[in-house]
Parts: structure tokens; sequence; C-alpha cells
């Protein structure tokens, strides 16, 4: 058991999960295909399939190794998009988004 | 230029990379290399050797056999050496030695289950989908695959699976099996055993890179333009390291061929094999460790093929990213105050040597004439004419009257450079934006380049010798180009810091403070002779009037003159004593600047106001008035403040450390007393009654309570020698005004040096428990530990003077290393960054598109073009419509 959460780190950013209608108006913004957003590496679509027990047995050697440890803890999916609010030292607050990908 | 080649103009529709088949390097050979030899006795090349004609012709006069061309238009053509016996390309080592021990030696299939290689030949096609590099994917297979203990497909003559066992390589191209050395023909016999599906899953394609490639069978001879000879003078040829390097080959080859077939026993066949392996090793790269590298007749390591592309001046570094130039000059730089910081003062030499060429037009036609009329001698004339048909024609004394008359339209003059045009001026390193800016030049005798000292901070340059690049702008873009982006003027403020980075330096800020500080009693003529080269039309009221009636002025009034109408401005000086309270416009030593409407009303001018980097009056003229009124007054301060200086005369000399005795007394007095400060604490030490301080042992805390007492006692030196020496000795005046040197400086020169340190620490290297032999063992005490009582002026006593070097020798070791480290550094993050833009959204993308920040610097902001980030412009604008404050 994890004595806390991991997004209620300070030094972790506020992270979120994108809607649908959020993301088209991003994308709109920046004239771009979701692949031209930075990325994240999230867990393989494969692997989620089996189910949580099964990952833990087999896949986690594979599943795990280099999964950002915020995309686990918000439970995103591949495709999703993650909405990073930083605290910047120019502007105060900064938003930055990462596709989850493979 | 009369015969180019003929150039057909095509686009490159795609670049496949692969590995070169020995089918493919028959088929693109011209001729099989036999012979070990070039030119035969009258000088002939030899058939099949080296030279032969039909790998190309260096040669004036000579044809090519195979394209029939002659030299210069032959682009050459590649033959080969059929090698007696299979040898590893030493490129491929890590890639043979990957595989083979991803393999089965028996079945030669990729020890996955099939399974596995169905994944990972997904993942494989996923990531290129995505346009990702699979290199990790790819060395997470090959790490999968060696685990295998057995391979999955075959078995052995027992009936069980193969068994694998670990390869081990050593360098530089031994494979070794359970103990047994594997010859390259057995590696390649498995690798020529792998299926083509099983290559495809380790990322190669086998239509392009079949493993066993990787193996050379045959080597291809690069043609005879690739390794040109040459002629000495003694009519004698030398030829190039390749040659070289390829005769070896050949001639190992033919002896490991005659020893075969002769039945020559195993030793010694292994032994030429060997041999024939270095050999073209050695012709790949000529620096593999391990491997004696090869050497020429005098001794010289070979340059081959790896060496001529690695490193700075490799073909890409050196020929091909970097490139020598035309139309530049070199030479020293030397200051001139009285140019303007958008001028460079070119020497005549070398404005009679570079041109501009001007097309000759209707409107231009009388100007050129006289320019060619005037030919190569008299300033600005012309040196070179292009007729309409592209010949250059050399003017000369003979042909300049001929080829004026004969000038016509569409005709080119390549015309000297004159006053006003436009330059590049570069020093390197080459490390901001502000190293490579544009200038106007400004012709002028002798022989350095000359530059506004104001421009020093941006190049990094000073005068002790330093030589500085011009380059020529040769068409009319690049020259708006360089004049509305590069230009001096326009990069007067660092987007680095948002901040001033062309401004006044060392005499600008000694002579502003002079002149402002204090009330100055300026005659009239005092007056004009200052504000002589800046362009002001009128005297303001004088400040007052002698008793006989004769008016003067005081420096902050002449100051006021140079500064721009309008301008409203209130800060604290460099030589701020930061008193609790500031009382602002009323301090007491003149410290807090007011600017009203263009008038220095109160304060003195120092590095604050108007020094490189700090200056805040330098920021907001050129921040509120644009660049151009930024640059005429970044001028009138240099003018002025050289004046300045003169007037009142500054100069640094030796009597200028002297204190007086009384002050010596007081130093002595002070060191005494820290020295006994530190005895009492050693005593403490010694008697174990020291508490440590939390986190430190004992002796730790010594060690630190000993560096802060001495710290404290030079500190406490010093501020007695400062308030000795006073205000008015020059280089307290220098160092408060932050025209150059420190406090420390003075310090060190007049009090005491202080502690000299190695990592931080005191000097504790040397002898056993000792630093030198002069003092006891495990003694603490300042002086035993590099503690300088003394100062530069009263001169170190010998183990003072040791301990000085060896503190000293670390500084200089520092510098060196930081450079070099920082340097590549610099070379890194250059090459990461360099195709990164930022976009019209403010979004900053690399070359896919691919967001790389979603707003440049999180804020979008341009550092340059902002206040700060605060609103102070705003309230002043509104300040000055309404008189209202803005809360």
């Amino acid at each position: 058991m994890r004595k806390f959460r991991l997004l209620d780190h300070n030094s972790v950013p506020k992270h979120e999960i994108m809607q649908e209608d959020e993301i088209k108006v991003l994308l709109n913004t920046y004239q771009i295909d979701k692949e031209r957003l930075p990325k994240i590496k999230g867990i393989k679509k494969s692997v989620e399939k089996v189910g949580k027990k099964v990952t833990k047995k087999v896949g986690k050697k594979i599943s795990d190794k280099g999964v950002d440890p915020v995309v686990i803890e918000l439970g995103a999916k591949i495709g999703d998009v993650i909405k990073i609010t930083r605290i910047s030292q120019t502007a105060g607050e900064s938003l930055y988004y990462r596709l989850v990908i493979e | 230029m009369d015969n180019k080649i003929p150039s057909i103009p095509k686009r490159i529709g795609s670049v496949k990379f692969g590995l070169i088949s020995p089918r493919e390097i028959r088929k693109m050979s011209v001729t099989a290399v036999i012979a070990a030899d070039t030119y035969d006795d009258d000088g002939y090349p030899i058939d099949m050797g080296l030279m032969d004609l039909r790998l190309g012709v260096i040669d004036p006069g000579l044809k090519c056999k195979t394209c029939s061309s002659r030299a210069g238009e032959c682009p050459g053509h590649f033959g080969h050496i059929e090698l007696v016996a299979p040898v590893i390309h030493v490129g491929f080592n890590k890639m043979i030695r990957k595989i083979l021990r991803a393999i089965c030696p028996k079945c030669g299939r990729l020890s996955l289950e099939p399974a596995n290689k169905e994944e990972y030949l997904r993942q494989l096609a996923k990531l290129k989908e995505i346009g990702h590099l699979p290199d990790s994917l790819i060395s997470d297979i090959f790490k999968e695959a060696a685990k295998a203990k057995t391979c999955p497909y075959c078995n052995d003559a027992d009936g069980n699976p193969t068994k694998k066992t670990v390869i081990k390589f050593e360098k530089p191209v031994e494979y070794i099996e359970d103990g047994e050395k594997l010859t390259p023909s057995e590696i390649r016999d498995r690798f020529e055993n792998i299926p083509d599906e099983d290559v495809r899953v380790f990322g190669m394609d086998p239509d392009n890179a079949r493993p066993e490639w990787m193996i050379l069978t045959v080597l291809p001879v690069p043609p005879v333009t690739v390794r040109p000879s040459i002629t000495l003078e003694s009519g004698q040829r030398s030829e190039d390291d390749l040659t070289h390097k390829l005769v070896d080959i050949i001639r190992i080859n033919q002896r490991f061929q005659e020893n075969r077939d002769a039945g020559a026993p195993q030793l010694i066949i292994e032994d030429l094999w060997e041999l024939l392996q270095y050999h073209i090793t050695t012709f790949f790269d000529n620096e593999v460790s391990g491997v004696p590298p090869a050497r020429h007749r005098s001794g010289r390591p070979l340059k081959t093929l790896s060496q001529r592309l690695k490193g700075k001046e490799g073909r890409f570094r050196g020929s091909l990213s970097g490139k020598r130039v035309n139309f530049s000059a070199r030479t020293v730089v030397s200051p001139d105050p009285n140019l303007s910081i958008n001028e460079v003062g070119v020497p005549f030499p070398i404005a009679r040597q570079m041109t501009i060429p001007i097309k000759v037009v209707s409107r231009n036609i009388d100007l050129m004439r006289m320019y060619v009329a005037r030919g190569t001698g008299v300033h600005p004339g012309a040196n070179y004419v292009i007729r309409e048909d592209g010949r250059r024609i050399k003017v000369t004394d003979v042909n300049c009257g001929e080829l004026s008359e004969k000038l016509g339209f569409g005709w080119t003059v390549e015309r000297q450079l004159a006053d006003g045009d436009i330059v590049l001026f570069n020093r390197q390193p080459s490390l901001h934006k502000m190293s490579i800016m544009a200038h106007y030049i400004k012709v002028l005798p002798n022989k350095t380049f000359r530059l506004n000292p104001c421009v020093c901070p941006p190049y990094n340059a000073d005068f002790d010798g330093d030589e500085m690049n011009m380059h020529v702008l040769q068409t009319e873009e690049s020259r708006a180009e360089a004049k509305i982006l590069m230009l001096v003027q326009e990069n007067i403020l660092s987007p680095r810091f948002g901040g001033a980075i062309i401004g006044g330096i060392h005499d600008h800020i000694s002579g502003l403070f002079l002149l402002t500080r204090n009330e100055n009693f300026i005659s009239k003529n005092g007056a004009l002779e200052l504000l002589r080269k800046a362009d002001i039309r009128k005297l303001p009221e004088p400040a007052g009037r002698h008793g006989n009636g004769e008016p003067y002025w005081n420096g902050k009034q002449i100051f006021s003159q140079i500064l721009p109408k309008g301008l409203e401005l209130e800060f604290p000086a460099k030589v701020c004593f930061q008193c609790e309270v500031c009382k602002k416009g009323d301090c007491e030593y003149d410290s807090y600047v007011i600017i009203k409407d263009g008038e220095l009303l109160k304060g003195t001018i120092d590095e604050n106001a108007i020094g490189a980097f700090k200056g805040i009056v330098l920021d907001k003229v050129v921040k509120e008035y644009g660049t151009t009124i930024g640059a005429k007054f970044i001028d009138d301060v240099t003018r002025l403040a050289i004046r300045g200086v003169m007037r009142t005369g500054l100069s640094f000399g030796i009597a200028d450390e002297d204190v007086p005795n009384e002050a010596k007394l007081e130093i002595s007095d002070a060191m005494a007393k820290a020295e006994d400060e530190v005895h009492n604490l050693i005593q403490a030490y010694d008697a174990n009654e020291l508490e440590s301080l939390p986190g430190r042992t004992l002796a730790e805390t010594i060690e630190m309570l000993i560096m802060q007492k001495l710290g404290k006692a030079r500190d406490q030196a010093g501020q007695i020698a400062g308030n000795h020496l006073g205000l008015e000795n020059s280089a307290v005046i220098m160092a408060k005004s932050g025209a150059r040197g420190s406090m420390l400086n003075l310090t060190q020169m007049a009090a005491c040096v202080g502690q000299q340190a190695v990592r931080g620490e005191r000097i504790r290297r040397g002898y056993s428990d000792r630093t030198l032999p002069h003092f006891k063992k495990d003694d603490l005490a300042a002086d035993a530990h590099g503690f300088v009582k003394a100062s530069y002026k009263s001169g170190l006593n010998p183990t003072e003077y040791f301990f000085h070097a060896i503190g000293g020798r670390e500084g200089l070791v520092d510098t060196a290393v930081r450079t070099s480290q920082s340097g590549y550094l610099q070379r890194r993050l250059v090459n990461a960054l360099q195709d990164l833009e930022v976009q019209y959204d403010g979004s900053v993308r690399e070359t896919r598109g691919v967001v790389v920040q979603f707003k440049y610097g999180e804020d979008g902001i341009d550092s340059t073009k902002s206040d700060y980030s605060k609103p102070e412009a705003v309230h002043r604008i509104v300040r000055s419509v309404t008189g209202k404050e803005v809360d």
C-alpha cells in the first residue's frame, strides 16, 4: 500500500485526463493532429486487455517498463491526452499537453 | 569555369541505407585489382594495378578507359579485390557480436519463441509508423534472445535441444566460443543460415542488409580520384595513404593465396589470415583500440577511411558544415571611442582589396564609369568588371580607361568598399547571436579594425591582440537583412536577460562618475569642450555665477544634455550604501538617481546607470525611444565620458595603495587578535572542549571556525584600509563606481591577501601531517595552512608565496578545464536545439511539426521587448497623461 497519492506530492504538477471536446479545441488552436503533441509513455494495450492480475504476474516486466508513473496513477489509456498544469518561473502557471502512447 | 559538367536538376525522393553486398561490389567494379603496384618503370599505370586507367584519371592529358572523359570530368570508378578468405569489417563488430549471441549455432535461427517474434515485429512496425527510432526496442530483442540457453527450434545429435554457449568477444576482432576461436568463415556460415524472417525481427531488412554482408569476401577499391597521388618537386610520385594501405592488402592477399595453394601448414595460414585481417581493419579505421596503428615509413600513422571522416577536421565538420569563405578579412582590433557603435573602422589596404558587386543600370552608370576609370589604385575604385556574358575582367591601370568607356547596362562592377557599406563583424568563439553583428564601414588609415569600446562586451573582445573577422555582404537582400536584424543597435538589448549588453565600460563609467559626482564648477569653455562631439546647439541656464560674474555649470547639467527629453527615472546607484531606510532624493551620499523630463536632478551616474549588463538608463532609453536614439545615446555617452575622465584625470600607481602608519598598526592589531582567537580555538580543540556543529566532525568544525575567523579578519583589514584610503583614491573610485576592480582586490593589494584555498579548504597537502617542513606536525595554526597575512604591496614571505602559488595554480587549472567543458556542452546543446523554431502562434516546434513548448518560454514573451514583465511602463504612461498614480 502506498501511503500517499503520487499526485499529492509537492513536486508533481497537476495532471488531468482531457475530455474529447477539450482535446478538439486544443488541436484546433494549434492546427495540429494528436501525433504532433508531446508524448508520454502509457501501458500497452495488449497487456491492458489481460487484466490487472495477469499483468502483475507475467507482463510486469514488459508492461511497466518506462511507463510514466502518473499515467498509471491516473489510469489513462493509450490515445488519451493529459493536461499538465505546471508552476512556471516566467508565467506563474503554464499548460502543457501530452499524448499517451504505447 | 568554361567546361562545366552539365548538371541535370533532379529531386531526391528518398534515401535508403543498407549494407553493400558482395554481388553489388562486383557489379559496380570496373576491374579486379591484382597487381600490388601503381606505375611501371616508364611511369605508366599498370594494368589491373591500383592506378589502372579504368579506375579514373587524375593526370591531365590522359583519358579514362571507362567513361573516356578527361581528368576533372571523370568522377572515378570503383574496382575490387577478391579476398582469399573472409574477413570481419571492424565497423560492424558490435552488431556481429550481438547477432552471434542471439542465434543458434547450428540452425542459425533467432532464439525466440514464434509468438515473441510476432509481437516484436508488430512493435517494430508500430514504431516505424510513429516515426520513432527502434534502437532501444532492438537492443531489448537482442538481450532477450541472448538469454536463451538452448535453441527452441533444433536438436543436437543426442536429440536434446541444441545448447548455446556464451560467445566471448575479444578486442579487436576475435570471437571465442568455448575456448575456441571462431574464424570469420565460420561466423559467415552461421549468418548465412539465418532465415530472412528472423533477420527482420532484429530490425534489419534482408533485401538491403543480410548479416553475412558484414563479413567481407570482396573488398571495394576506391577510385583513383579519392586517393590522388602527388608529384613532388623532385619529380618523384608520392602516393596517398589509402593507396599504401591497398598495396599492403593486395600483397598479403597474394601471399595468402600462394601459401594456401602450396598447402602450407595451418599455423602459417592462420598467421597470414590474421595479417590480412589487420590490414583490412586499419584500412577502414586506423584508430581501433587494441590494434597498433599502421604507420607510414616516416613513422606517421596513416590517415585511412574513418580518419578522413571523423573529428573536427574530418569531412563532415571540416569540409561540409564548415568551409572557408571568400570576401572576408581578419586583423587585430583596437579601440576608437569617436566611432559610433554601429561603425567599424576598416584599414585602407583591406577596403581596397574587398569588393561589392553592383549591377550597372541607367541610374548608376555614370558613377560606375567613374569607379572603373579610377582603377584599383585610387580609393573608391573598382577591382573587376563582369561583362554581360559573365566574363570577369581584372581592372588594371592599363585597361581602366578603356573598360570605363565600354561599360554598358547589364555589366557588373566589383566596386571597392567605401564609407557606409554594411559588413558583418565577428569574433570567435561565436557563442551567442551578438558574436556576429552588422556594422557600417568607416575607411581609416593604418592596419587595424577600429571599434567603439562599448561593443566589446557582446564580442567579449579586448585590445591585447585580439583579432576579428569581417565579411562583406554580396547581395542586396543580405544587406537588407543584416541592416534590419543584425545591426549593432538592434542588438543593444540581450535576449538572455532583457537588459543592455552594449554599454559603458571602464573609463566610461569612471568618467561619468567623476563628472556627475559633487558640485563641479565647469566654465563655459569646459562645458563646450565636454559636449563638443555631442551635437548640442545650446547650453542650458548656468547653475550659478562665480564672484566675478563668470557663469558655471555642474556635471549633472552637462550629462542631462545627452539624455532624451521626457525621460523619467528613479533608481538607486551602484554606490548606494543600502541604508535601512532609503532617504531617496535626500540621500547624503548622492546615490539615489532621479531623472525628470530628461534632466538628471539627483544622484551620481555609475555602472547601474550606463554600464553594460546593468545600465538602467540605457535600458530605458532603448526600450522607450527605440534603437536609433539608444545607439546615439551610447555614442554620446562614450564621447562625453572620455572627455569627462580626461578633465579630472584618473591614474593609479603603487603609491595609491599606501596606507598611513596608524592604519598599518590597526591592521596588524586585527591580525594579531584573529591569530589569538584561532590559537584559542585550537587549544579548545586539543583539550577536547570544542562542540562539533551539527552534521560535522570535530575536525571539520574547527576547520570551519578557523576559516570563518580568518575570513572575518581579512575583511576587517580591508575595511580599515578602505577607510584610510578615502573616497578620493582612484582605486576606490573605480571599485565603488563599478568601473573596474572590487574592494576585495583593493584589500589584497593594500591590507591582507587572506586565506589561500584548494577546493574550498585550507591547504593541507604536502608532507605527512604538515604542509611544509617549516611547521610542526599537526600544526593547525593559520600560517601553517596557507593564510597570507601580508598584502601584495608589503610583499609575501617565502611560505606565504608558496601557498599563494598553490592557490593560484588551482585557479588556472580550473579556468582551463571549465572553458573546454563548457565548449563541449555548448556544442551538444546547439546540436540538440538547432532545428527548433518559434512559430507565429507562439509555440515552439521541431522540424516534424511536433510541439516542444506550447508557448515560447512558457509565457511567450520576448525579453528584449518586455519591461522585466513589470507594469511600470504602463504606470508611467498613465501618470504622464492623467497626472495620477496608478494603484
